[in-house]
């Protein structure tokens, strides 16, 4: 079944093609989604319910890019609409010089996926959500603070942070495996 | 081409495409809440249609059993209705009209009325005598009229048509004048206003969450209610009486919550007597940030109250029950969540609001006594001491925790007779 026969499919509220939808896109939109819940069962949370919204408006998708896009978009607002604002309040605007720790980006290379889904769901929240943004999504910082109503600086700070803190969890896990 | 760390290139090519799949249970999931979503929609439908109709039923009772208290006018004053409509349509009558001819002045006799439905709809009031002549003549039986020193007859009218038009510019132009319609009858609206007391439950749903319902308990504190409803009656003479409106609720909590901020570190020297350092004492102290908050729950409802009115002297009593139907329920401040963060719960994308609490309501029930004292000829004072019961949550059934509200309050106000 084509892309085009599967979302007509949808509209016409055919349950195949709704599974269809789901079987093709829920593993990778899982993925997007343990990126920015802290736990396996508020990410599930998350895709039931941006799955349940892409049914429901799948008449809005207007053919202008891809309809994976599309989704993954719907799902980081759902997760966004769940997380945000959390942790950003007693963020201060300075930024506080950040040294980058002694570790060789081929290192993280070296890890497996679930090892870095998990450094993610570590971080705290606000720092999960900026970096996931930012370093994944490819949002500038100016976007990121349109979409959660923060300062700039503050999203630069966040992320400087966040990749900080993932730092400091590799150079643990080194720590453990020496 | 923007710059991007290495560690971002790394995370962003290894889980940009990465699959973690995502178990069919989820899917069941999805279906389930579709399916019952829908059933809901069709329950919602049905539940308001028949509220509807129910309420245009118990009108158009109240109104029927009004009517049968009305007087019959008296006899002979109605030509319409059943008495005109007794006499046999099909009977011919006659009206001796003097017609100018050849042959001199002799009577002929014409068949004007064979029928009244076949009578046009409009009269000249200068013909009114002469109508009213035939109408009586017609009803007495007598069907010769002379009619010699009258003006030439117009196409005859409805005789019927005449008479209501008669009857209603007869009518004295006083306020009285709606009594005939339904005696007895009464609309009143209300305006209300009241402080009240609010009773919360927070209930964990599971006994695991009960640590957390006990910080929620804890950490947000009840400190105001107060609701403002306006309401229209309709009583009946008997004292049985319907009323419906819209009703404001507004609760307030004050929420507050410490959360450690960040780890000051001081380091002390220690001196011996000559003044060199021995040692340091090292002295870390938690900053700790209170976040506090006014939180608010707004609902709005529409009660549906049936209700007895009595009299004693100058003062009226109304005992009114009912079920309340809400229209709409928003949050606005702060809460913790399970993980203990503060999140924010007013209104708007960013609100976690939508994902805890329901939007629209369960019903919830009404019960108040009030005591009215006349202030005007159509205006009274009333005192309404009452309750809000609302049994069911206003968290979504995923919630953690039950939270439910019911208040206690005391209506001020006017009621108004329209």
């Amino acid at each position: 079944m084509s892309e085009q026969d599967v979302i007509r499919g949808c509209i016409l509220e055919n349950r195949e093609c709704q599974y269809e939808v789901f079987r093709r896109y829920a593993g990778k939109m899982m993925t997007v989604c343990l990126r920015y819940a802290p736990r396996q069962m508020e990410a599930e949370d998350i895709l039931q319910e941006a799955f349940i919204k892409v049914f429901d408006n799948i008449e809005k998708f207007e053919h202008k890019g891809s309809f994976e896009g599309w989704i993954r978009r719907i799902v980081i607002n759902t997760a966004l609409k769940k997380f945000q604002k959390i942790g950003f309040q007693q963020e201060q605007h300075n930024l506080e010089p950040y040294p980058e720790l002694p570790i060789e980006p081929s290192v993280y290379a070296t890890l497996h996926e679930e090892e870095l889904l998990n450094l993610i769901s570590r971080l705290p929240e606000g720092y999960r959500v900026v970096f996931n943004l930012y370093a994944i999504e490819g949002y500038s910082h100016k976007e990121i603070a349109e979409m959660l109503d923060i300062q700039e600086s503050t999203s630069r700070s966040q992320l400087v942070k966040a990749r900080k803190a993932l730092q400091e969890q590799v150079l643990a896990m080194q720590k453990i495996a020496v | 081409m923007n710059y991007r760390h290495p560690i971002d290139r790394i995370f962003q090519k290894s889980l940009e495409n990465y699959d973690s799949g995502a178990g069919d249970h989820i899917w069941d999931n999805i279906n389930k809440y579709r399916k019952q979503r829908k059933k809901r929609v069709i329950g919602k439908v049905l539940f308001y249609s028949s509220l509807a109709a129910s309420l245009a039923l118990v009108v158009v009772i109240l109104q029927s059993l009004e009517e049968k208290t009305i007087a019959p006018p008296p006899a002979g004053f109605y030509l319409s209705g059943s008495t005109a409509s007794n006499q046999p349509a099909t009977k011919e009558i006659s009206i001796v009209q003097n017609v100018p001819s050849s042959t001199g002045g002799q009577s002929r006799r014409n068949v004007v009325a064979p029928s009244f439905a076949s009578m046009p709809s409009s009269i000249e009031p200068e013909e009114l005598p002469l109508r009213k002549t035939m109408a009586t003549s017609l009803y007495s039986g007598d069907t010769d009229i002379d009619i010699s020193n009258t003006p030439p007859l117009p196409p005859l009218q409805s005789i019927t048509a005449i008479y209501d038009d008669k009857r209603r510019s007869s009518m004295p132009k006083s306020p009285e004048c709606s009594k005939f319609e339904a005696p007895g009858l009464r609309w009143t609206l209300d305006f209300l206003a009241a402080p009240q007391i609010t009773f919360k439950t927070l209930k964990a749903t599971d006994p695991v969450d009960s640590e957390y319902a006990e910080i929620r308990q804890q950490t947000e504190k009840n400190s105001s209610s107060y609701t403002a409803a306006v309401r229209l009656g309709l009583t009946t003479a008997k004292g049985w009486s319907l009323r419906s409106g819209v009703q404001f609720t507004q609760i307030n909590e004050k929420f507050g919550y410490s959360t450690a901020q960040e780890e000051k570190i001081t380091i002390i020297n220690k001196y011996d007597n000559q003044g060199n350092i021995t040692g340091t004492d090292t002295l870390r102290e938690k900053t700790l940030q209170r976040t506090v908050s006014t939180n608010q729950y707004k609902r709005l409802d529409i009660p549906l109250l049936a209700g007895f009115e009595w009299r004693k002297g100058k003062t009226g009593f109304v005992v009114n029950t009912g079920p309340i139907f809400n229209v709409s329920f928003s949050t606005e401040g702060k809460m913790l969540t399970p993980g203990l963060e503060i999140v924010s719960l007013s209104n708007g994308e960013k609100s976690h609001s939508n994902h805890t609490f329901k939007k629209t309501l369960d019903v919830g029930w009404y019960a108040g006594v009030a005591v009215s004292l006349p202030i005007s000829p159509k205006t009274q004072l009333m005192v309404e001491p009452h309750l809000q019961f609302h049994p069911a949550s206003v968290t979504q059934p995923s919630h953690h925790i039950k939270q439910a509200y019911s208040q206690a309050g005391l209506s001020i106000g006017l009621r108004h007779s329209l």
